[in-house]
């Protein structure tokens, strides 16, 4: 930036003070009386000039801040967007599951339309699970008996001990 | 910046997730059910009951957790290329237990009778069973809300189909 010049910047003030300053001038002075290198004649008016660039400078902090907000607005648009697409994706995954036939055959590969079929063979597979759940539940339960003998004999044993502990003194 | 995308990226993702378990099941049972010699039943909890369980509220809602009951039926003597098809089928079953961290309830070896019970639990979750004999292998999945009252309602009460109403 080029020197300014004592007359120029008394000339741009009186442009200023009047009101027929250009937007470059302004700029100027601003630059001029926020270096800190102002002729001392002007010390009355330099805080002005500096306050004004303080705001200016909250100013542009105000745009940033505001071009941040837009950019939060858009990234939270986007995300909802894509937060609303995959619901619509997962609905659309699930759909076909839930809207299967009740019963569905296939022997060889090929469908087999007879549905009093299809659920005898489902009732054997079952059956056969239930069965073996049902030696699973035996041996629980047995588990469970033996469990329950356990706590009768360790009953029994705490009763000894105060037998014993009682007939101590009586064989003394 | 960086963690509203990676959160995006978690709701786009999440939904996949949860359904990945459940698709590879499916896709293995869609896999084997178009072979020879296999058979394929596929049940919607409409048709099915529960020992005794009737149109009680209670068996209402365990069946309202099912989604589906599906269930595959391998013939020890079926093969594809020189190889069992049941070996194949338990290879790829095998697989998908150890990579979707599947949890092993039960494991029954009676005589000739083999039944293991695996399961995951959650929304999208997982009852899978593998019943096999001299003759056969049987591969059965209870798929949908699996938690608590499933797994032990399948355990104790014995699922069953459910009979016609005449």
């Amino acid at each position: 930036m080029e020197k300014l010049t004592k007359q120029t910047i008394k000339m741009m003030l009186d442009k200023y003070f009047e009101g027929t300053s250009t937007l470059q001038e302004e700029k100027a002075l601003r630059a001029y009386f926020t270096s800190g290198q102002f002729d001392p004649e002007f010390a009355e008016i330099a805080p002005m000039f500096e306050y004004f660039a303080d705001e200016a400078d909250h100013d542009h902090k105000r745009v940033v801040k505001r071009q941040f907000r837009i950019n939060r607005n858009t990234t939270f648009r986007i995300a909802s967007v894509m937060a609303a697409a995959s619901l619509v994706l997962f609905t659309f995954l699930m759909w076909p599951q839930q809207n299967e036939n009740e019963l569905k055959l296939m022997i060889n590969g090929i469908s087999v339309n007879n549905n009093e079929l299809a659920k005898s063979k489902a009732d054997d597979q079952l059956e056969r699970l239930n069965s073996l759940m049902a030696k699973v539940g035996t041996n629980v339960e047995s588990l469970d008996k033996l469990s329950k003998v356990n706590d009768a004999i360790s009953s029994l044993d705490k009763v000894n001990n105060m037998l014993s502990i009682s007939s101590t003194p009586n064989n003394k | 910046m960086k963690k509203i995308a990676l959160l995006a990226l978690i709701v786009v993702l999440l939904p996949a997730a949860l359904i990945a378990q459940t698709k590879q099941i499916n896709d293995i049972f869609d896999k084997y059910e178009k072979k020879r010699s296999i058979e394929s039943i596929t049940i919607s909890p409409a048709l099915l009951d529960f020992m005794g369980g009737g149109n009680s509220q209670e068996t209402k809602d365990l069946l309202s957790k099912i989604t589906e009951l599906r269930i595959l039926n391998v013939p020890n003597t079926a093969t594809e290329n020189g190889t069992q098809i049941r070996a194949m089928l338990k290879r790829d079953l095998d697989a998908l237990i150890a990579s979707e961290s599947f949890t092993r309830v039960i494991k029954v070896d009676n005589s000739n009778e083999k039944m293991e019970m695996y399961m995951i639990k959650g929304n999208k979750g997982v009852l899978l069973f593998m019943t096999s004999d001299n003759s056969t292998f049987t591969v059965i999945s209870i798929l949908g809300e699996i938690d608590k009252t499933v797994t032990s309602a399948v355990m104790n009460g014995g699922i069953k189909i459910k009979s016609d109403k005449r």
